[in-house]
């Protein structure tokens, strides 16, 4: 609907006929109590319910809100810049497709990735296929059954000798080295020991004598406790894979030297590169210290609260 | 920025926050004392990785329970030590 009357002369026609078509469209889409709609006249700025007839007369004596061009307090439904779901689907699935590649190429090495489906196949590598097999199922929601079955239906058309997966476990399989290990390692709930090492095996702790597991009640003798949930584990991400992931990437590993070649050395402190302990660092170790890829970490330890509560009295 | 351990439960470690880092800290002392072969995708190269502690970055309260050191009373101060002026508030 044209809406340049807004801004067009009160007494010039364009200007009467735009208040009737508002008045129209007013009425039937608009919301009315007791035949009384929001005023957009520059005085009551839509914050007044009024009759048909003194809104008329507002907008005709007073003006209409010059920026009201979206009648939304009259039934218009705002109009967002329209982007099709499906559309949305295939723009968010492509870009984490391409980093999914990515990543299971660092992660397994160039041979992997270049594994075809099928003898002479050009178009399509293994991981290829079951990535883009694994975006529809995830956007349509298929169950994991129908997905095994599609998986040995395609096996069975493609030509002998191809690669793919015959299930959905194996396919998913592909994706496992994506994913960083880590150790959950049981505690003494009063933080004696882990049960590491020389301790592993044990089912109390050798300090206090409490128990590894979760006591309860009604289990009876503490000591004879040989399984159960565990009372306290420490979650531990080891931070050597997570380097050699990091340096497998080609773009992480350029930025990881980025405070020895992309910086401004211009004398002020813009880095703890130039701090004067990096700087005592690579004196003391010169060794350490020509190599910019030689880390140097930080470690930061505070209290988070899992469950978003404020007064919890969990800590992790 | 890398999450490399979480310690769950209903109390914070405290002092004891040493038992729980040591697997981080054999894990730095295996970076700092006989490195860790890495493929820099960049450079396609093999190197040795090594890496130090650099700096902490906590509260005070922390600081005290990472350095060992008070961060009450007298000596209140870790970098200050024996000098702090303790009178200073008054």
């Amino acid at each position: 609907m044209d809406r340049t009357w807004i801004n067009a002369s009160r007494i010039s026609d364009v200007y009467e006929k735009g208040v009737e078509d508002f008045l129209e469209f007013a009425k039937w889409n608009g919301v009315a109590i007791n035949g009384r709609y929001y005023c957009p006249c520059v005085n009551c700025v839509n914050g007044k319910r009024l009759e048909s007839e003194l809104i008329r007369e507002h907008v005709l004596c007073d003006g209409f809100l010059k920026n009201y061009t979206t009648w939304t307090w009259h039934g218009e439904v705002l109009d967002l810049p329209y982007v099709s779901e499906q559309d949305q689907c295939e723009h968010s699935n492509l870009y984490s497709e391409d980093c999914m590649e990515d990543m299971i190429r660092d992660s397994r090495g160039e041979s992997f990735h270049q594994t075809e489906l099928y003898p002479g196949c050009l178009s399509f590598s293994h991981l290829s296929t079951v990535l883009r097999l694994f975006s529809m199922k995830a956007r349509n929601g298929w169950t994991s059954r129908s997905f095994t079955e599609l998986l040995e239906f395609l096996h069975e058309i493609l030509p002998q000798g191809n690669t793919l997966s015959t299930s959905h476990y194996e396919a998913k399989k592909i994706f496992f080295p994506v994913g960083l290990e880590y150790r959950k390692i049981h505690t003494c709930p009063n933080d004696y020991i882990l049960y590491r090492k020389e301790f592993e095996g044990l089912h109390k702790c050798p300090k206090c004598g409490v128990s590894r597991y979760k006591v309860k009640d009604d289990d009876g003798d503490e000591d004879d406790m040989k399984k159960g949930p565990p009372a306290k584990v420490l979650w531990y991400l080891p931070i050597i894979p997570r380097l050699r992931r990091l340096f497998a990437n080609v773009n992480h590993a350029k930025n990881l030297t980025w405070h020895a070649s992309g910086r401004k050395c211009d004398g002020l402190l813009r880095h703890a590169t130039d701090s004067p302990q990096w700087k005592k660092i690579d004196s003391l170790y010169p060794e350490f210290g020509s190599d910019p890829r030689n880390l140097r970490l930080g470690l930061v330890t505070d209290g988070m609260n899992p469950y978003g509560n404020l007064s919890s009295k969990h800590s992790s | 920025m890398m999450l490399s351990m979480m310690i769950s439960g209903p109390r914070q470690p405290g002092n004891d926050i040493d038992v729980y880092l040591s697997p981080l800290i054999e894990d730095l002392r295996l970076l700092w004392n006989d490195s860790v072969k890495v493929f820099c995708a960049y450079e396609k190269v093999y190197f040795n990785l090594r890496a130090l502690l650099f700096c902490t970055i906590n509260d005070f309260p922390a600081y005290g329970n990472l350095s060992g050191y008070s961060v009450k009373g007298h000596r209140a101060c870790p970098i200050c030590e024996e000098n702090a002026s303790y009178h200073q508030l008054k």
